[in-house]
């Protein structure tokens, strides 16, 4: 990835700019690279001519502004912020028709024919990625430093030591080319089955009678999901995780009613997040707190734009692209060097540190919604989670804890203040959403695997004190004890899905939708 | 006019960064060079972001 190409006024047309790119592209060739993209957000003809000289390509997605300028017949969007627009993957191993991605922006390919090194596992992919700093152009008035020309570019996974950026940004970038690109370029890139409903299994991903029971014992006629251990409240996550379920199951109804509850309960002002929580024994307004709970709101989203797609109703996928976008406005925060996914719009930024959950990074869900709303920031945002996740690992075994704090000057990350440092009903989660993404061998996961299956227990224990290294005297209900299963099968150990509890294990409400969530994971991990 | 030479960029270059930025976000909060050294530091050794100056009319800084 390219971006910044900046050289002051006094010292363009000196070849300045021609000679950086030039040595960038050397560069990237020299690493293995076969493609290499340029971000721009220049209006200007010259400016892109000057890059087609330089040897790229034009590409870009359609822009429906006016005025966006015509390359080769191919609209290239004008850049609104100032992030560029585009960020790409590919891999070599898949069919032509299912790897690359364009968003806006310009590529260019050395001699022409993509290059395929072949070193990693049959799989070499040039994952690239916006680095998210300066965004545009140098004709946009900038002034540089005399005699200087920045051009930064940046690489990732283009060695095998990255295999988990590799799986993460691979997925987010199939999701993303389709949509990005005009006209001819993208029917010919158009996978054989249309991304919309790729994902939408041929038949039922959890046993109808499964679905039957939890809709029965916690959802009530007029869309609450009942959390029955917690006086009988709702969140938004509970919510989130029925219309799931209920879009999965294709029922519609289900779907509909659980949607209109939470859009009719929920909703705050001035954005298209939710408010957390749902307390039917409080006095006067029964929605106290209007911060969101981030794990929500993905997941509504996540729901929203899968159903869009199954039942053909573009006023659900514009209502989840709705709140992608005001998740990456409100939610996501740059800590040190890195992105990370606040847990709630309010409340987590203290002096010192951010508070994240890590469970809230729903793994699975961050395609569709960069699918949805193409923006550099989700890459980011899977690339430093998983980081995050490899470095907030803790006590013997190795694990996240609940709540972990992120020192705002950088640094190790630590159980945050205020919480237990356990691993225990929120991070059970972070093994779940791994897995269900194909990242069932990440150490976190597989940390999780060795915990659960540590011979010393009896039984896979509630949670773990990462401090002490002990653990709860009482065993993990089933729920948990499903994800331990999926964990363990995805981490390379032997398992089969009849070996997962059922939603008649459940003693709660919680229970029984990480129950749920484990079957579709399994199932989607599988296919 | 003689090529540049591109190089990539080190940590004494640094003010040049820090002052080119001042360039391009003129009313945004100034950077303290001492507050930029180590996420420069850690920029340049991150192995994931290179950064291509050209000396054509001088060093940058």
């Amino acid at each position: 990835m390219i971006e910044n190409v900046v050289t002051h006024a006094d010292h363009r047309r000196r070849g300045f700019g021609r000679r950086v790119l030039q040595a960038a592209l050397e560069a990237a060739w020299a690493r293995g690279c076969y493609e290499v993209m340029l971000a721009t957000g220049s209006r200007w003809e010259a400016t892109l001519r000057f890059y087609e000289r330089a040897g790229f390509e034009c590409g870009g997605k359609p822009s429906s502004r006016p005025g966006a300028p015509e390359c080769q017949g191919r609209s290239l969007a004008p850049v609104q912020h100032r992030q560029p627009r585009l960020f790409a993957a590919v891999d070599p191993g898949r069919p032509r028709a299912q790897r690359a991605v364009v968003a806006t922006g310009i590529h260019a390919r050395r001699d022409g024919v993509r290059r395929q090194r072949g070193t990693v596992s049959g799989l070499a992919p040039l994952v690239m990625q916006c680095t998210g700093v300066e965004g545009g152009s140098g004709d946009l008035g900038w002034r540089a430093t005399p005699g200087t020309v920045n051009v930064r570019f940046r690489t990732v996974c283009n060695s095998g030591a990255m295999t988990f950026d590799r799986r993460v940004l691979l997925g987010l970038a199939s999701a993303l080319p389709v949509a990005a690109l005009p006209g001819r370029q993208a029917a010919a890139l158009r996978p054989s089955r249309p991304v919309a409903t790729r994902a939408v299994a041929p038949e039922a991903p959890l046993k109808p009678t499964e679905w039957e029971a939890f809709c029965a014992r916690y959802i009530l006629p007029e869309g609450r999901v009942v959390d029955t251990a917690n006086g009988g409240i709702s969140h938004s996550e509970g919510q989130g995780w029925a219309m799931l379920c209920a879009e999965r199951m294709d029922d519609r109804a289900s779907f509909d009613r659980l949607l209109d509850w939470t859009r009719r309960t929920l909703p705050r002002p001035g954005d298209a997040l939710f408010a957390w929580r749902y307390r039917p024994e409080a006095r006067g307004n029964k929605v106290e707190d209007t911060n969101n709970a981030t794990d929500g709101d993905l997941m509504i989203a996540w729901a929203l734009l899968r159903a869009g797609a199954r039942w053909q109703d573009p006023g659900l996928t514009a209502e989840g692209k709705a709140i992608a976008r005001d998740i990456l406005r409100l939610l996501v925060r740059q800590v040190g060097e890195d992105v990370v996914l606040l847990p709630g719009a309010r409340g987590f930024e203290q002096h010192g540190y951010v508070v994240v959950n890590p469970s809230y990074y729903t793994f699975p869900a961050l395609p569709v919604l960069a699918r949805a709303v193409p923006d550099p920031l989700w890459l980011r945002l899977a690339a430093d989670g998983l980081k995050l996740l490899r470095r907030a690992r803790f006590g013997r075994w190795g694990l996240p804890p609940d709540w972990l704090a992120l020192p705002r000057g950088g640094g190790a990350p630590i159980p945050a203040p205020g919480w237990p440092p356990r691993f225990s009903y929120d991070a059970v989660r972070v093994p779940l959403y791994l897995a269900w993404a194909g990242l069932g061998r990440e150490p976190v996961a597989a940390s999780a695997a060795r915990f659960w299956t540590d011979p010393r227990h009896p039984s896979p224990p509630a949670w773990a004190d990462l401090s002490q290294d002990t653990v709860s005297p009482y065993a993990a209900p089933s729920g948990v004890r499903a994800i331990a299963r999926l964990a363990v099968a995805r981490a390379g150990a032997e398992g089969a899905a009849t070996d997962m509890p059922s939603i008649a294990d459940a003693n709660d409400y919680y229970s029984a939708a990480l129950t749920l969530l484990a079957h579709l994971a399994w199932r989607d991990s599988t296919t | 006019m003689q090529d540049p030479l591109v190089r990539g960029a080190r940590q004494q270059d640094q003010q040049g960064v820090v002052d080119l930025y001042r360039h391009l976000h003129p009313e945004g909060v100034p950077l303290m060079s001492e507050a930029a050294a180590p996420a420069w530091a850690a920029l340049l050794g991150s192995g994931l972001t290179h950064v291509l100056c050209p000396e054509g009319a001088g060093p940058m800084a």
